[in-house]
């Protein structure tokens, strides 16, 4: 029986999608049957994506194949026992549920959303059971907020994650949709931060203490951020500080569940320390080679350049001038360590305050 | 009073001197030869053969270093020959092409792989 797991989140804008991609394509790489299922039929993000892997194709699935839409659209024939054959696409290295039959598909919001619990769960299982049984893993791509298909998702999923992010108004909303899902189901509930920023380096991620239910934090990334749904994402993917941190929290996951698959750890860095790209996330890989490198020949062409005797005689003899040199020294390393954000440490996310 | 030769004795002052000014080109070849290694590494295992990421001989400090070496050592001939007008190699014609081989050369191969990372 395949693994089922629900990627939920308090908010949009976290990064489900992109992590539910990623994660899928590094599973698939390891050789499971993976497929994602696009939950999120009004927004339908992995859709999209599948929209342009397909050359733009408007139509995704073909009849009588069933999109995750047609599901909840008959949802009266699923709940008398009709079965549907899903028109589940290859992706890369996993498979893809599209949420609807073309990408500029309009839909009827009542049509849509179940009305109960129950009903959305039944549909669920009937979605789940016509999933072949080659899979390995399912990953079910939701949709933001609480709702009763999210509740229904939750309990019919081996486990769930809740992506978030560092700020204040993210954690509260993950919050309470995870106190909610602890009282719909018993199953087991994660939380991953996503897009980091308050990171010195990623191993201090490995050192730093998390609760039972923390997977640890995935950070910023300039470079997956600008160029998901490009045709070089997959490509700068596997260079990515992303890459590494989401593999870390997946054995994390894993080793919890008792899951077998293990994700490969290791990364080249231009670097000597990650520490350094931590610190520079808002940059791409590209700027981040020409700016640390660019100082250090700056630096270093200019020390050395100038390194003879006569310069040593000239350090000696006008203390003046060797205070102004230390000075401009000074300013160039207040820079650097402005750009580099140097110093800084990460605290928690404190909560809005609100006056009166 | 600034610090001078008056208040220092030369035969103690000019051996500090030479040890400055000396010490740091084998210092700096190794520091570069090192973050050239690195640079090199990234370029080979990450974009040339992908997938060779746990690479221990490239992939350790020894291995980086050995690299960074050659790489200089390739630099220096043209730059050698430039300005010495021959390939007779002595210790201190080395060391006075020392500096614009290890900047050139890590210039040379921070822009080919800022060029990979935005072309490939």
């Amino acid at each position: 029986m395949a693994t089922v797991i629900n990627v939920v989140s308090g908010k949009g804008g976290t990064g489900k999608t992109l992590m539910s991609a990623v994660l899928a394509d590094m599973l698939g790489r390891l050789g499971l049957n993976v497929v994602v299922v696009d939950l999120d039929i009004f927004v339908r993000g992995l859709t999209v994506l599948l929209y342009f892997h397909k050359r733009e194709s408007l139509s995704l699935v073909s009849a009588p194949q069933a999109s995750v839409a047609d599901l909840f659209i008959n949802k009266n024939d699923v709940l008398i026992g009709r079965k549907y054959h899903l028109g589940i696409s290859r992706y890369r290295s996993f498979d893809v549920l599209p949420a609807v039959h073309r990408i500029d598909q309009t839909l009827n919001f009542p049509d849509i959303v179940p009305s109960t619990r129950a009903e959305a769960t039944k549909v669920l299982e009937v979605l789940l059971s016509s999933i072949p049984k080659t899979y390995d893993v399912v990953i079910l791509d939701s949709r933001a907020g609480y709702d009763e298909l999210i509740a229904a998702t939750h309990s019919v999923s081996t486990a769930s994650i809740c992506v978030e992010e560092e700020d204040g108004i993210s954690r509260v909303t993950a919050d309470n949709l995870i106190n909610q899902l602890k009282n719909d189901a018993p199953t087991p509930l994660f939380r991953l931060t996503n897009k980091a920023r308050k990171i010195e380096s990623l191993g201090d991620l490995e050192r730093e203490p998390r609760g039972i239910t923390e997977l640890g934090r995935v950070p910023f990334d300039i470079d997956v951020m600008n160029s998901f749904g490009e045709e070089d994402f997959w490509e700068g993917i596997g260079r990515s500080l992303y890459r590494v941190a989401l593999s870390r929290a997946w054995n994390r996951f894993a080793a919890k569940l008792g899951l077998p698959w293990e994700l490969k750890e290791t990364r080249l860095s231009p670097f000597v320390s990650d520490r350094i790209e931590v610190h520079l996330a808002t940059f791409t890989l590209r700027d981040r080679v020409l700016l640390v490198y660019g100082i250090l020949l700056g630096v270093s062409g200019l020390v050395l350049g100038f390194f003879d005797r006569d310069t040593l005689m000239f350090f000696f003899r006008d203390p003046i001038r060797v205070m102004a040199v230390a000075i401009g020294l000074i300013g160039l390393a207040m820079s650097v360590f402005a750009i580099l954000r140097l110093g800084r440490r990460p605290r928690d996310a404190t909560p809005l305050k609100y006056k009166g | 009073m600034a610090l001078s030769e008056s208040s220092v004795p030369a035969s103690i002052f000019e051996p500090v001197l030479e040890y400055l000014r000396h010490t740091p080109y084998a210092l700096a070849v190794l520091v570069f030869s090192y973050f050239s290694g690195q640079l090199w590494t990234f370029l080979i295992l990450g974009y040339l053969k992908k997938g060779a990421a746990g690479n221990r001989v490239l992939n350790s400090v020894a291995g980086k270093v050995s690299l960074g070496i050659a790489w200089f050592a390739l630099v220096l001939v043209p730059i050698f020959y430039l300005s010495h007008q021959s390939l007779q190699f002595t210790y201190d014609n080395i060391l006075s092409v020392a500096i614009p081989t290890l900047v050139a050369g890590l210039c040379a191969q921070v822009l080919t792989v800022a060029w990979f990372i935005t072309w490939r």
